[in-house]
């Protein structure tokens, strides 16, 4: 699907990460989406795209392992070239990852970068948990 | 002083050519009777009923014993995963038979990705990972294939090979990323049952 076909229109929640199955991805930041992902949408949030750089094979089964059902979507950036568009690519080589995304938060609308909550890395902090998000998306709302 | 700056050129040129076809003949695949490049490894293997990751040098890893490497395009993808790798696993204990003291898979996946795929095959102590997240490994035996188109991006080859006291004894390679029974375990099964007859 293209970028435009997928954001035009509504409005969105893009939640970029590391990595399928590492630590913090899997134990803590991708749960608090798929946890309040009802609430995200009460604030008028269409839908919660999660995206890292994997391919389609790695990102549906941690999809499957995460029990993300229909909560959140994933976008398996598996070349890197929409996390290098967007400029949110950081080098994890020394950690065996290669290039990946950094943390980040983003709401979307119409296309448009509305809000952008950038950890500039891999770190995790309030900056890019769920319940920033929820605050400026109630703000914006 | 026209002609020597058209002589340098064309000597540039010259120069340029000779190293370009050198190095395209060099950049062969890794092959029988070469050593093992010198790499340090991510090692993924169960240790007391649990999968560590450990960084060892390939040379202490392969040598004075007879391994066999199995490289394959991905992780969680449907042939490795339901396929080619359980293969590997279910015969590993007649690998053994035929003096091969241990069975490395390695694909170009980060250590994560690799240990929660090796949890997925319960793989147990049957076969071991190597993690080779930034494709080096692959890189250095020029065992590395495009699968950009698939969203894959650079990706290990399928194959398999035997390597004993860190030379390659033999090399099965597919050439791509399809499965075969050219780095079926059966092959290497053959391979290595006759070097054990011949010793």
């Amino acid at each position: 699907i293209t970028s435009t076909a997928l954001f035009k229109n509504q409005k969105v929640v893009i939640v970029g990460y590391p990595g399928c199955f590492t630590p913090t991805c899997e134990g803590i930041h991708l749960p608090q989406y798929i946890q309040r992902s009802a609430d995200l949408r009460k604030t008028g949030v269409n839908k919660i795209y999660a995206l890292a750089i994997n391919d389609p094979f790695v990102t549906a089964s941690f999809a499957q392992k995460l029990n993300a059902g229909d909560k959140i979507a994933f976008i398996a950036d598996g070349t890197g070239e929409f996390t290098k568009k967007l400029k949110m690519e950081t080098d994890l080589s020394s950690a065996g990852l290669g290039i990946r995304s950094k943390r980040y938060s983003m709401i979307v609308n119409d296309n448009k970068v509305e809000t952008l909550n950038d950890e500039g890395g891999p770190g995790f902090t309030n900056l890019s948990a769920v319940s920033q998000i929820l605050e400026q998306a109630r703000k914006n709302k | 002083m026209g002609i020597i700056k058209k002589f340098e050129v064309t000597m540039f040129g010259l120069s340029k050519f000779v190293s370009r076809g050198l190095t395209t003949s060099l950049r062969r695949y890794i092959s029988v009777g070469e050593s093992i490049p010198q790499t340090n490894l991510t090692v993924i293997e169960k240790v007391n009923g649990k999968f560590e990751k450990a960084t060892i040098n390939s040379g202490s890893l392969f040598k004075n014993q007879k391994v066999v490497i199995v490289g394959y395009p991905g992780c969680y993808t449907p042939t490795c995963e339901t396929l080619h790798l359980p293969q590997y696993i279910q015969r590993a204990e007649d690998l053994r038979k035929n003096g091969i003291s241990k069975i490395y898979a390695v694909a170009v996946n980060d250590p994560f990705v690799t240990m929660a795929f090796a949890e997925r095959l319960g793989a147990e102590d049957k076969i071991s990972f190597i993690a080779d997240g930034n494709g080096d490994f692959t890189k250095k035996l020029n065992m590395e294939t495009d699968l950009s188109a698939g969203g894959l991006g650079v990706r290990s080859k399928r194959y398999s090979m035997i390597v004993s006291d860190n030379k390659v004894e033999t090399l099965n390679d597919e050439g791509g990323p399809s499965f075969t029974n050219l780095s079926a375990v059966s092959q290497i099964l053959e391979q290595s049952s006759k070097k054990g007859a011949s010793k």
